[in-house]
């Protein structure tokens, strides 16, 4: 950047304090991509927390008589139609968003949190850190996740984990976590090894600045970038790999239903004359997925301060 | 006389080059190979030198980033080597360091109050007005808007940015600072105020600077004593007025040479002009306030090649592969074994060199040149206070100014 | 075939090889139309050197992309001309304009690292315009390559070609790429920052080097620099630029020894070398930015004899004496070293 290119971006002086947060608060209010998108997530997550708000039909109420019925639209009912069982495609939709979403959340969440420490650790510190970790990463990349699934669904098979919500999820959520850590690891490491040359963080060293200090205050807010774009997939990656799981029976535990089973099930019925089925849960994923994508982009550029201002 | 407020005695730092699945040490990269200077109170010593020479490393050693390979470095008599790691942050208050790159030495991420500020929140050491109080006092220091604290690095210049850069150095109130190149990435109008601002700020707080750079021009400005590097050692050290105007040592010579000046009438030479040789030509008028003085032309002593890496420095005195005054003195004798491992240039195994150039490193000693009484009185490797001019070169002597015929 | 060999190297009198007429240059961004060169002229003679000076965004760099054609799609030559042994380079098409340099215009740049491409050999890269353009085969490419890397001064040519950019120094890299500029034998060789990330002494070779390929071929040399120094020590005619014009233009001594503009003769003060000790004469503030141009003269937010119309009026191309130019209302004053008339008065030239 330039002398000049700087010169022209100082702005005249601001009597008010202004911090970063409240600047991007005030940024992103304003872009309607931005509210389409957070509406949309907090349709969806109101639709998890509480989907009889939605839908007074149980999911599991299935009748095969009326199985296959096209969406009829809302007042009928079977607003959106009903499956190959027979089950009400807009309960089914409403009652398995918490599964799909919370699984989500608690898979990419923990994988982040593990993946990102260890991948800080590896690239600050090198070493005997930098082996242990990226063999570990190493070993997890080659062993198949579904093997891995199967080995954990024959040790927890006559287990009984109760039926609360999360016990729901658990076995998937750990597989998931398991094998979904590394990416984040590599590319936080990767980010890291260029970010520590760095000359503030010599500064923060000569400063007398202890190891933990320039790990969380210097090197790790410019180096996580690219790891928040890769979150948004990476939820619809979890998405769709349950329903992978359901099919081995790994998944979200029956009689609990998901947007991914629910894809999985649709998708043979696509061509056979009822694509509702698919289409329907595909495109919530969709919008959720989308809409985090632009939430993501839109907080990061926020709170990024060479762009504000 | 009291006591140098900094000391450097043989100090040495090797990176260990290591190859291998199980990591075997293979040689060494000597960036830093035996360095001895002193930095008196309140004053500024120069460090010149090229890429490889090792000067950054040194700075970054007595900042306390890197941990030398051997030898001691007293701050104000303490030696700061043998500290534990309390005690090295405490170092850290004494000496800081302002950086080169105005772009890179600030985190993008930080406002300049928290910049500044943080050198208090590392320490534990919030000064009594508040913290505020006292960044805002800093950056006046430093000629800032203390209302501007909340704006972000990219909204400032370059030379603003040094600023802020100086200003955080000096939160904890150091009694040195180690300037490394803190003006080449600026604009020249720019320059003169950031060289002003260093210069108002040693008078104000009594401040010592080790400032490292290549530009010769403004080293001579605000440094008092000089000392020029060459892969990993001193050459030559000495009063800048001593350094630039009779500089003894071949390679300072060479440097000196190199500088272009501000003359018009001090032009390039082309490969038409006789090398300059020393004591053989006219004097001439002593004029010129510069290095380029010595030859009246730029580039008038010719170095071949590139400068030596430093893990393979050559034996003996690191300059002899490279030295213009080494082949032309009548202590030479040929020697058909290839003294120094061939580089490009397909001559180089059958360089004639004085053979003591080959086998011993030259000390750090007085010389005595033209004017001064002459005998050096230290013993090699005890490197007097700064008041002598001290060479490392087993032929040192002054460059008769003559000038070039073009 | 060049034209305009002119007989002697005395002040501007022949045909110059490189003629560049009140170009200006403006860019597009974010923030609206940005003019980064506005009225530049400057001429290229055979044999002789002409350094254009300025700092960042003084446009300096960019006037001589325009030149070569190597804006990027974001900027666009508003007017003026570029002629090339009289031939308007701007007037032709894109394609046109890049087949003429290359051939007759080179260019070497400041990063060498940068410009050459790390996956080729440097004997690849050296040739691959005469291959390209001129049809030598693989071997007539090799001789070449070879042939000019003796002609820079890099030794055990012969070896060096097979080698890949990374392999050679700061220095060497330097040589390579005025090595591939002068592949094609160009008239004119514009250098912007050849030596400017390169130790003292290896500048000093690299300037030798170009210095003496000139003299050897008579070429025209555009040397873009901000180091005044460099500038005393090769140059034979001198352009001061600032935010985007020029603000004077004479042959070398006459600019250090008289210059006409208060910008050259505060640069010129302000150089830590030339001055003793004690406080540096300083250019207040900073050059302006493109988006952001002062009115009347861009320069006098900062100039030491600034006086109102300074404010309003953009000062005329003034020729205070035979040779030279300066962009300022009150050249004669300045180059005659007195400040000009308090205001009320003045003279104009």
């Amino acid at each position: 950047m330039s002398e000049a290119a700087s010169a022209a971006t100082v702005k005249v002086a601001d009597a008010a304090s202004r911090t970063l947060a409240t600047d991007a608060w005030r940024s992103l209010r304003r872009r309607p991509d931005v509210i389409i998108s957070a509406v949309i997530i907090v349709f969806f997550v109101v639709m998890a927390a509480f989907p009889a708000l939605f839908t007074s039909v149980s999911p599991r109420h299935c009748v095969i008589g009326d199985a296959k019925t096209k969406p009829q639209g809302f007042g009928n009912e079977f607003p959106l139609g009903t499956d190959s069982f027979g089950c009400d495609t807009l309960a089914q939709l409403a009652h398995g968003s918490r599964p799909s979403l919370l699984l989500a959340l608690v898979v990419v969440g923990t994988a982040l949190v593990i993946g990102v420490t260890l991948g800080l650790l590896a690239g600050y510190y090198l070493g005997w850190v930098d082996f242990l970790v990226s063999r570990t990463v190493e070993v997890f990349l080659v062993i198949p996740y579904l093997l891995a699934a199967m080995l954990l669904l024959s040790l927890f098979k006559n287990v009984d984990l109760g039926s609360g919500t999360f016990s729901t999820i658990m076995l998937p959520a750990i597989v998931l976590t398991m094998f979904g850590w590394m990416g984040y690891a590599r590319y936080v490491r990767a980010s890291v090894l260029e970010a520590k040359n760095l000359d503030y963080v010599t500064a923060a060293r000569a400063l007398g600045a202890s190891d933990l200090r320039i790990m969380f205050r210097h090197v790790l807010p410019n180096a996580i970038g690219p790891v928040t774009a890769l979150i948004p997939t990476a939820i619809a990656g979890v998405i769709g790999a349950e329903a992978v799981l359901a099919f081995l029976g790994i998944g979200v535990r029956p009689p609990a239903i998901s947007w991914g089973i629910m894809i999985e099930n649709g998708s043979s019925w696509v061509l056979g004359g009822y694509p509702h089925m698919l289409l329907l849960p595909l495109g919530c994923l969709l919008a959720t997925v989308l809409s985090l994508v632009v939430l993501g982009d839109a907080l990061r550029d926020a709170l990024d301060p060479r762009l504000t201002a | 006389m009291s006591e140098p407020v900094l000391e450097v005695r043989d100090l040495v730092k090797h990176y260990p080059v290591r190859n291998g699945l199980l990591r075997r040490s293979v040689g060494a990269v000597k960036a830093v190979d035996g360095v001895s200077l002193t930095l008196e109170r309140g004053k500024t010593l120069g460090l010149v030198g090229e890429s490889g020479s090792g000067k950054s490393t040194l700075a970054r050693v007595l900042v306390g980033v890197e941990t030398p390979t051997s030898g001691e470095v007293l701050v104000d008599g303490e030696d700061v080597t043998r500290l534990n790691r309390a005690g090295r942050k405490q170092l850290r208050r004494d000496v800081q360091m302002v950086f080169q790159d105005p772009y890179t030495s600030l985190n993008p991420r930080m406002s300049v109050s928290e910049i500044v500020g943080e050198p208090f929140a590392i320490h534990g050491t919030d000064p009594a007005d508040g913290r505020r109080a006292a960044v805002g006092e800093l950056l006046e220091l430093v000629g800032l808007d203390p209302d501007h604290a909340n704006r972000y690095p990219h909204q400032f210049s370059g030379g603003q940015r040094q600023r802020v850069g100086i200003a955080r150095a000096l939160a904890l109130r150091p009694k040195i600072l180690v300037c490394d190149e803190p003006v080449s990435a600026l604009d020249v109008s720019v320059q003169g105020q950031v060289i002003n601002l260093l210069e108002d700020l040693q008078a104000e707080l009594g401040l010592s600077y080790l400032f490292v750079a290549h530009d010769l021009g403004v080293v001579r400005h605000i440094a008092h004593d000089v000392a020029v590097m060459y892969l990993g050692r001193i050459v030559e050290q000495g009063r800048e007025a001593d350094v630039y105007d009779g500089a003894r040592h071949p390679y300072t010579q060479a440097l000196l040479s190199a500088v272009p000046v501000p003359d018009p009438s001090v032009r390039l030479v082309t490969a038409s002009t006789p090398l300059v040789a020393p004591a053989s030509g006219v004097a001439t008028e002593a004029g010129a306030a510069t290095g380029a003085g010595l030859t009246g032309s730029i580039g008038a002593i010719v170095l071949e090649g590139d400068p030596p890496s430093p893990v393979d420095p050559p034996s003996g005195c690191p300059f002899h592969t490279r030295c213009w005054l080494a082949p032309t003195l009548p202590e030479v004798q040929p020697d058909p074994i290839p003294s120094y491992p061939p580089t490009d240039r397909p001559d180089a195994g059958l360089r004639l060199v004085p053979a003591v150039c080959e086998t011993d490193v030259p000390a750090l000693v007085p010389r005595p040149g033209t004017g001064s009484a002459g005998a050096p009185a230290e013993a090699p490797g005890g490197a007097p206070a700064g008041a002598s001019h001290v060479v490392a070169c087993h032929f040192a002597r002054e460059l008769v100014a003559h000038r070039v015929e073009v | 075939m060049s034209a305009g060999m002119s007989s002697g190297t005395s002040a501007a009198s022949g045909t110059p090889l490189l003629e560049v007429t009140d170009l200006a240059v403006e860019f597009r961004t974010p923030d609206g139309v940005v003019r980064a060169v506005d009225g530049l002229s400057y001429r290229v003679e055979a044999g002789r050197t002409l350094a254009i000076v300025g700092e960042s965004g003084s446009g300096k760099s960019v006037s001589s992309l325009a030149v070569m054609g190597l804006l990027p799609d974001t900027a666009r030559i508003t007017r003026g001309s570029v002629r090339l042994a009289g031939t308007d380079l701007l007037a032709m098409s894109r394609k046109q304009h890049r087949a003429h340099c290359g051939e007759q215009v080179a260019m070497v740049f400041q990063d060498a690292l940068a410009a050459l491409n790390p996956v080729h050999t440097v004997g690849y890269q050296l040739t691959e315009a005469l291959r390209a353009r001129r049809g030598l085969s693989r071997d007539d490419a090799r001789r070449r390559a070879v042939e000019l890397l003796d002609l820079v001064n890099v030794p055990n040519a012969k070896a060096r070609v097979k080698e890949y950019p990374h392999q050679f120094s700061g220095g060497m890299r330097q040589r390579v790429m005025i090595a591939s500029a002068l592949a094609m034998d160009p008239d004119v060789l514009i250098a912007d920052e050849p030596t400017t990330a390169l130790d003292v002494t290896v500048q000093a070779q690299v300037l030798r080097l170009l210095a003496e390929i000139q003299a050897e071929r008579q070429m025209g040399l555009v040397l873009i620099t901000h180091d005044l120094g460099v500038v005393a020590g090769v140059a034979d005619d001198v352009t001061v630029m600032y935010a985007g014009r020029a603000v004077e233009q004479a042959p070398v001594v006459p600019v250090y020894t008289t210059p006409a503009h208060p910008y050259t003769r505060a640069l010129l003060r302000s150089i830590p070398s030339a001055s003793g000790t004690g406080r540096l004469p300083v250019i207040p503030g900073r050059p302006p930015s493109p988006a952001a141009m002062p009115s009347g003269c861009p320069f006098h937010p900062r100039c030491d004899a600034v006086r109102d119309v300074c404010r309003t009026e953009v000062p005329p191309q003034a020729v205070p004496a035979e040779g030279r130019m300066s962009a300022c209302h009150f050249a004669a004053d300045i180059m005659a070293g007195r400040d000009p008339a308090p205001d009320g008065g003045g003279s104009h030239e």
